[in-house]
């Protein structure tokens, strides 16, 4: 034995053999194991011992040899048919995984759940003529039905992710019973003294009551993202869970909901000075899709989710994914409108409380998009429509409920500045008998402003543009780039200046042509006189409302609206505003 | 590619699928191939009309059909697909074989949910295929489906068809400085030797970008006229560029008209700082001492 051989055996001799350190592995075992997938084929070669070498030292696996990787992929196949349970197949860089893509292809075909995990030097190799390393990123899609790439995990950020998608990979195998491929990396650690498996967060999917989870007991809130209207049944069963188990709707404009439970927390959990005890929920039910309500979202607390949806995906928003649902809404409420009832209503009647105190306390704002949100949001027609633009104006809205009846709507899917005055006339053509409202900001308006250049324009649409001048998102006192760059953000982050820079702005001249009434407005004053004619419920004459705005009362308003209330002290904030390294390792103590 | 056609629209009829968005490059090939829609809503821009699609279906809750050529205008439906993958909603994009047609086979995963004939060999569009597509509508999980109509072999509009569409310039090139740098839009043709820089856009298949291009080009050389002819049409595309704060003195546009008028650009360039003017070809000659570098875009209105 070499003096080199006898360093590594005294190292082996102290620590014992099990588990690797790298983490990317770990939590694959982990999860494996969890999900009851224990036969392998293991391929030789060095970027897969870290993973073989930990696999065979647990009891749990059942591991075979097989040199050819064609034979094995084919070997798999065999085991996975007869035993009708999933196999993994495991390999090296080089040309080894090229060699299963025949069977692979045939496993496609056949739905043979095979998970092949192949291994690699990091991603970052890739392309660099690094010897043993193919690029991976790809793969045919008659062969692989989803790919993962598992990187050396280097922070938080890496270890949730993979631990994620490692849930969504191994169930999406037990589910579709197609090939699945996780490439994970390797930094050949010689370190395999791990005795104990650190645990992994397992996410299962549930999709039949059997066996579903037990509802946590404490508060329990629903949280719903946009979403189409909610059906009657739908609703229904919501607000039978929500009666039964003392639990809260929390929504905004795009999520389709009307029912009993709703409450607007959106003024409360935006408040800088002031921390509210109802941001803790036990169990949020995350349902629908993207959310623009950044307030509620950002300030909701929640113990531990679980996500509903038909699609299954592994959407972990909250980072605190605990269950997914694959099945309808009504069925999951369904499912458990009567496990351990609760018929207290305490959770909705304190949040309610809370929420219709600020409310009621709202202090008075400059003229601005926040001032025009609260003057109209309460006063908006019977079965009228209102769509907002992104993002400033939704967000405004967001602090004020719409009147029962009144829908609203916002392109929150793709997030675009570009098309919300078409999107808002597409809705107005399918329903002529109805007003569609709208309320976007200059950037959006002139972005999309061709589409009134077309013929045949609906009437029945009422829209407000409010002209700051530029993107005053960017401009907020209280986003990164305004704190950053002050007034410099104006130049290209906020593009200020463009389309006649706010004095000569030519939507007077597009609505004239296309014979939309128009108004212009730059004060509170201005804006009630015209006020009853936009409201006004006559379906021939579309108007258009240019509401001329300041970047310093925008900001005032909002201001004063995040910082009206207090139950702390803000010091700590304005600590951690100097030092932010502070609050950034106090955060990751937490 | 008619006949699939038909068959599309009786099956969609049948399922009461009745909302048909046009796009411009849409209704190009549906002339020529002399088809008919039921009650089609055209919108000019790829872009805004996929966004009247999503805000019509999100509020009927039906399924809405637009309709596109398969060639780079198709690329400008991206934003709205994006807006209608997130939202799952059912938008059938039916996509016209032409010349020129793009490679569908690599697409960003969060557009097109459900693709039914992306590939290079099966994009004709058989009956299965609008069976396939129909259904995917009614899907559990919604979302925007894919479907091919018509070989690219056989596109509808021939080249040389198009050609013949194009619309002779030369009478607005000759009064052009020779110095200028010049850019020619999409339909139209001259007799432009005497220019010392043309850049012709027949080539581009789209109808968006030329004004940008042009502004584009007039930023990098500030001593140099750039005189950009183009039609209506193309700049009602890049209506917002008008406004944008980086137009300088060098800029003239003749906006070529042809039958229809409509005052709308010029006073919305007129507002936005620009000379504009409206003339008749035959009245050219008053322009000419125009054509310089001055403090002002200039925008001018041609009555061909
Ligand atoms: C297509 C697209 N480009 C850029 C953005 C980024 N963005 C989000 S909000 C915003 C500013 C919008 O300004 P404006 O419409 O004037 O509204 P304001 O914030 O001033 O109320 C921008 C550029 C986006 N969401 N979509
Ligand atoms: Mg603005």
């Amino acid at each position: 034995m070499n003096q080199l051989e006898k360093q590594y055996d005294d190292l082996r001799y102290k620590t014992g053999c099990y588990y690797t350190n790298e983490r990317n592995k770990q939590i694959i075992i982990f999860l494996l194991k969890k999900y009851g997938i224990k036969r392998v084929v293991v391929s030789p070669g060095a970027t897969n011992f870290a993973l073989v070498g930990s696999m065979q030292h647990d009891s749990f696996f059942e591991m075979y040899s097989c040199v050819d990787e064609r034979a094995a992929a084919y070997m798999a196949i065999g085991i996975a048919e007869k035993s009708n349970e999933p196999v993994v197949l495991s390999c090296t860089g080089a040309t080894a995984s090229r060699n299963y893509m025949a069977a692979l292809t045939y496993a496609y075909k056949r739905n043979v759940p095979i998970l092949v995990i192949t291994s690699s030097l990091s991603l970052a190799s890739v392309g660099h003529l690094q010897a043993q390393v193919t690029d991976r990123a790809h793969s045919p899609i008659d062969m692989i039905y989803k790919s993962y790439q598992f990187d050396n995990i280097k922070d938080g950020e890496d270890e949730w992710s993979q631990t994620v998608r490692c849930n969504e990979a191994l169930s999406t195998l037990l589910d579709v019973r197609k090939p699945v491929l996780i490439n994970v990396c390797t930094t050949y650690s010689l370190d395999f003294s791990v005795k104990e498996l650190p645990p992994a967060r397992y996410i299962p999917t549930v999709s039949s009551a059997e066996n579903r989870p037990k509802l946590p007991i404490g508060n329990i809130c629903i949280f719903i993202g946009s979403h189409s209207k909610l059906t009657d049944l739908q609703i229904q069963a919501i607000d039978t869970f929500c009666k039964n188990h003392n639990a809260i709707v929390l929504c905004d404009h795009t999520s389709g909901y009307n029912g009993k439970y709703k409450v607007n927390m959106s003024i409360v959990l935006s408040q800088e000075k002031y921390l509210s005890k109802h941001r803790k929920v036990n169990l949020l039910i995350h349902l629908g899709e993207i959310s623009g309500d950044y307030y509620t979202f950002l300030g909701i607390s929640p113990k531990e989710v679980w996500r509903v949806n038909p699609d299954g995906a592994y959407v972990d928003f909250f980072r605190k994914l605990k269950n997914v649902f694959k099945m309808k809404e009504s069925k999951f409420f369904s499912m458990y409108a009567d496990d351990n009832i609760n018929t207290s209503q305490t959770f909705l009647a304190n949040c309610r409380k809370e929420s219709e105190g600020f409310f009621n306390t709202l202090p008075e704002v400059p003229f601005s998009n926040i001032w025009i949100a609260k003057e109209l949001s309460s006063k908006l027609p019977q079965n009228s429509q209102i769509h907002f633009g992104i993002l400033n104006s939704l967000r405004s809205w967001d602090f004020f409920n719409l009147p029962d009846g009144v829908e609203s709507a916002c392109n929150v899917g793709g997030f675009g500045i570009d098309g919300c005055v078409s999107s808002l006339i597409g809705a107005a053509l399918s329903n002529p008998d109805k007003l569609f409202f709208g309320v976007v900001g200059d950037l959006a308006f002139y972005y999309d402003s061709n589409i009134i250049l077309n013929k045949n324009l609906p009437q029945n649409i009422r829209l407000i543009v409010v002209n700051n001048g530029r993107g005053i998102e960017f401009r907020n006192y209280c986003h990164p780039a305004s704190r950053a760059l002050a007034d410099g953000a104006d130049t290209y982050v906020a593009a200020a200046g463009h389309f006649g820079d706010q004095v000569n702005s030519a939507i007077v001249d597009l609505c004239k042509s296309a014979n939309i009434k128009y108004y212009r407005v730059a004060n509170k004053d201005c804006f009630l006189e015209v006020e009853n004619d936009f409201l006004k419920n006559n379906l021939d004459s579309a108007i258009i409302i240019e509401a001329e705005t300041t970047p310093q009362n925008e900001n005032l308003a909002l201001m004063i609206y995040r910082q009206f209330a207090k139950n702390f002290d803000s010091k700590i904030l304005h600590f951690g505003v100097k030092y932010p390294f502070l609050l950034k390792l106090i955060r990751k103590i937490k | 590619m008619n006949k699939s056609i038909d068959i599309l629209l009786k099956s969609l009829e049948n399922q009461q699928i009745i909302k048909h968005i046009v796009c411009p490059s849409a209704r190009l090939l549906l002339s020529k191939s002399e088809m008919s829609l039921p009650n089609p809503i055209d919108i000019i821009d790829e872009r805004s009309a996929g966004y009247v699609a999503t805000g019509l279906c999100a509020e009927s809750e039906q399924p809405v059909v637009i309709w596109c050529a398969d060639n780079d205008s198709y690329r400008n439906l991206t934003s709205a697909l994006t807006e209608a993958y997130y939202r799952k909603l059912p938008i059938l994009v039916v996509a016209l074989s032409c010349d020129n047609v793009i490679n569908q086979t690599m697409n960003p995963n969060d557009t097109i949910r459900y693709y039914v004939n992306n590939t290079l060999y099966n994009r004709a569009g058989t009956e299965q295929d609008i069976h396939k597509a129909i259904d995917y509508l009614f899907a559990e999980v919604k979302g925007p489906v894919y479907l091919s109509l018509g070989s690219y072999q056989e596109p509808v509009v021939q080249a040389e068809n198009a050609v013949s569409d194009q619309i002779d310039v030369t009478a607005i090139t000759k009064i052009i400085p020779s110095s200028a740098c010049v850019h020619i839009g999409k339909d139209f043709v001259c007799e432009c030797s005497h220019l010392c820089e043309v850049v012709l856009r027949n080539d581009h298949c789209t109808k968006d970008g030329n004004l940008s291009m042009l502004i584009g080009s007039s930023i990098v050389d500030r001593n140099k006229l750039h005189v950009g002819i183009f039609s209506a049409e193309e700049l009602a595309y890049d209506l917002n560029m008008f406004g944008i704060r980086h137009v300088n003195g060098n800029i003239v546009i003749f906006s070529v008209i042809i039958d229809e008028q409509n005052p709308t650009i010029l006073d919305v360039a007129k507002r936005f700082g620009w000379d504009c003017c409206h003339i008749n070809i035959t009245e050219r000659d008053c322009v000419i001492e125009k054509l310089v570098i001055s403090d002002k875009p200039l925008y001018i209105e041609i009555v061909l």
